[in-house]
């Protein structure tokens, strides 16, 4: 028996045992304190049937599906860092930027050349270079 | 010398950006909106799977339920006498019909889909204790809940990747200033930071959507068995409430026919007699209203699992869809259409679960 039969047996006892009850539950049917027990018994022992079958059915799903559940997590915890790698590109892309102006100001002052502006620029370069490496 | 070669980047750069401007805005706040409230219904999907285990113990003790519930009637005290016709009239539960839960169809018969993995033979217990039966609820429970979180994991991931208005955008201000000092003007390095931001949204959108589709095409062979288990477990928890209800229904018809049988072999019509009879209509007016609320909770349970499977079903055919565009190259646009197409009911779905769920 598959699962999926499983599942249409345990709904069919469910179903079955829902008549049972319906006929307890109508009070107006009359009915002796012998077959009132009878059909307490029946209706117990169908859907106890029902639902073991049902839950062990549920276990073998989950347990047959669990290489899905682990691949799905493998593939997710990659998603998740490629959206942070993402976001770390574009800030590396501003510290290079960063390099760009420092070097840009710092060529600007050897062509000035003025001394003091051309080392205050280069220790500013030497910063941005080394925080866009990093 | 710089100013020289300025034009020459700058239309180089206008040419990459070019394609970048061609790129129309992208309103992401649906494929937001879908993540957030997927992963918002993380609780409600909890509340389901733990109800598993729960189910199954109250299930057993149906019985101690109806009994506790007539030794300890909550009514006021009835006045008048009803006959045992009127009596048995108000009692009745047999109104409160069982709601419909979530109905399995494997996708293997529905469509030309190879057999998943979960439908492999299940085992038929034979004879197990009640004891037993919610051992192996309580381990469903558990599972469930763990396959559950990564179903919301994969979608909040989705959203992640889509979510290019969360990445940083390319800061191009400290260029300006000595830009300008080497002399050149306001307006080009308006244009040159125009154009490196329009460069910045094209990578972030090309990554994004590069990033979106191996991340579809990893995920794709795994989602009909995971999503196909989680129904199944849906289905087998709509069968479970039923057998529930049934107990507890079972339970019921067997005390109230006694307490009516008792009713009405009390005959006469002194003070005695009538406050012995009134004693058992107050019973029984008392564990009718208690056996209602539980059906009624089950019956709400049961609507909760109805639309667990059907968000279930439509986070499936969602990601099919999306699957199927990003073979198709798709833009984030393409995947926006559908989110709001395909994915919309299951925002519908979780709100009614949430709903049920809280009742």
């Amino acid at each position: 028996m598959t699962d999926a039969q499983a599942l249409v047996l345990s709904q069919e006892l469910s179903d079955l045992a829902t008549i049972v009850a319906q006929m307890l539950n109508d009070l107006t049917l009359n009915l002796t304190q012998t077959q009132v027990q009878q059909l307490q018994s029946l209706s117990n022992q169908l859907t106890n049937l029902s639902r073991q079958i049902a839950i062990a059915g549920a276990l073998a799903a989950l347990n047959a599906a669990q290489s899905d559940f682990d691949a799905m997590t493998r593939a997710t915890t990659a998603a998740n860092a490629a959206a942070t790698q993402l976001k770390a590109q574009i800030a590396k892309v501003n510290a290079v930027i960063s390099v760009l102006s420092a070097a840009i100001t710092f060529g600007a002052a050897l062509a000035a050349g003025v001394l003091g502006p051309a080392v205050t620029a280069a220790g500013t370069l030497a910063n941005a270079a080394a925080a866009a490496l990093q | 010398m710089v100013n020289r070669r300025l034009p020459r980047f700058l239309l180089i750069a206008i040419g990459v950006a070019a394609a970048g401007a061609c790129t129309a805005p992208v309103d992401l706040s649906a494929v937001q909106k879908y993540a957030s409230t997927t992963a918002a219904a993380g609780a409600s999907f909890s509340a389901l799977a733990a109800d598993f285990q729960a189910s199954c113990a109250r299930y057993n003790d149906a019985h101690d339920y109806v009994v506790n519930a007539a030794s300890s009637p909550t009514l006021p005290i009835l006045v008048g006498d009803p006959s045992t016709a009127q009596l048995t009239d108000a009692v009745s539960i047999a109104a409160l019909v069982l709601q419909p839960g979530y109905q399995f169809v494997p996708v293997a018969s529905s469509s030309s889909v190879p057999t998943p993995s979960p439908n492999v033979p299940a085992p038929i217990p034979t004879a197990m204790s009640n004891a037993a039966t919610c051992e192996n609820a309580a381990d469903v429970s558990k599972a469930w809940g763990q396959a559950n979180s990564t179903v919301l994991a994969y979608v909040q991931s989705l959203g992640n990747l889509a979510n290019v208005d969360a990445v940083p955008t390319i800061n191009p201000s400290p260029l300006a200033s000595p830009l300008a000092k080497i002399g050149v003007s306001s307006s080009a390095i308006q244009a040159s930071s125009a154009i490196l931001g329009s460069i910045a949204k094209f990578y972030t959108l090309q990554t994004s959507e590069r990033d979106i589709s191996r991340f579809l095409a990893e995920v794709n062979p795994s989602m009909p068995g995971a999503t196909e288990a989680l129904r199944y477990v849906d289905a087998v928890y709509s069968i479970e409430l039923a057998d529930e209800f049934i107990e507890i229904e079972t339970q019921y018809g067997g005390f109230a026919r006694t307490e009516l049988r008792n009713y009405d072999t009390i005959k006469g019509s002194s003070q005695g007699s009538i406050n012995r009879r009134l004693a058992i209509a107050q019973r029984l007016l008392s564990t009718k209203a208690a056996v209602l609320s539980a059906l009624t909770f089950i019956n709400n349970q049961r609507q909760a699992s109805a639309a667990y499977g059907s968000a279930i079903d439509q986070i499936l055919k969602t990601h099919e869809q999306l699957y199927e565009a990003s073979q198709r190259r798709a833009t984030l646009s393409d995947y926006l259409n559908v989110i709001q197409t395909t994915g919309a009911p299951v925002l519908t779905d979780l709100d009614t679960l949430a709903k049920a769920v809280k009742k």
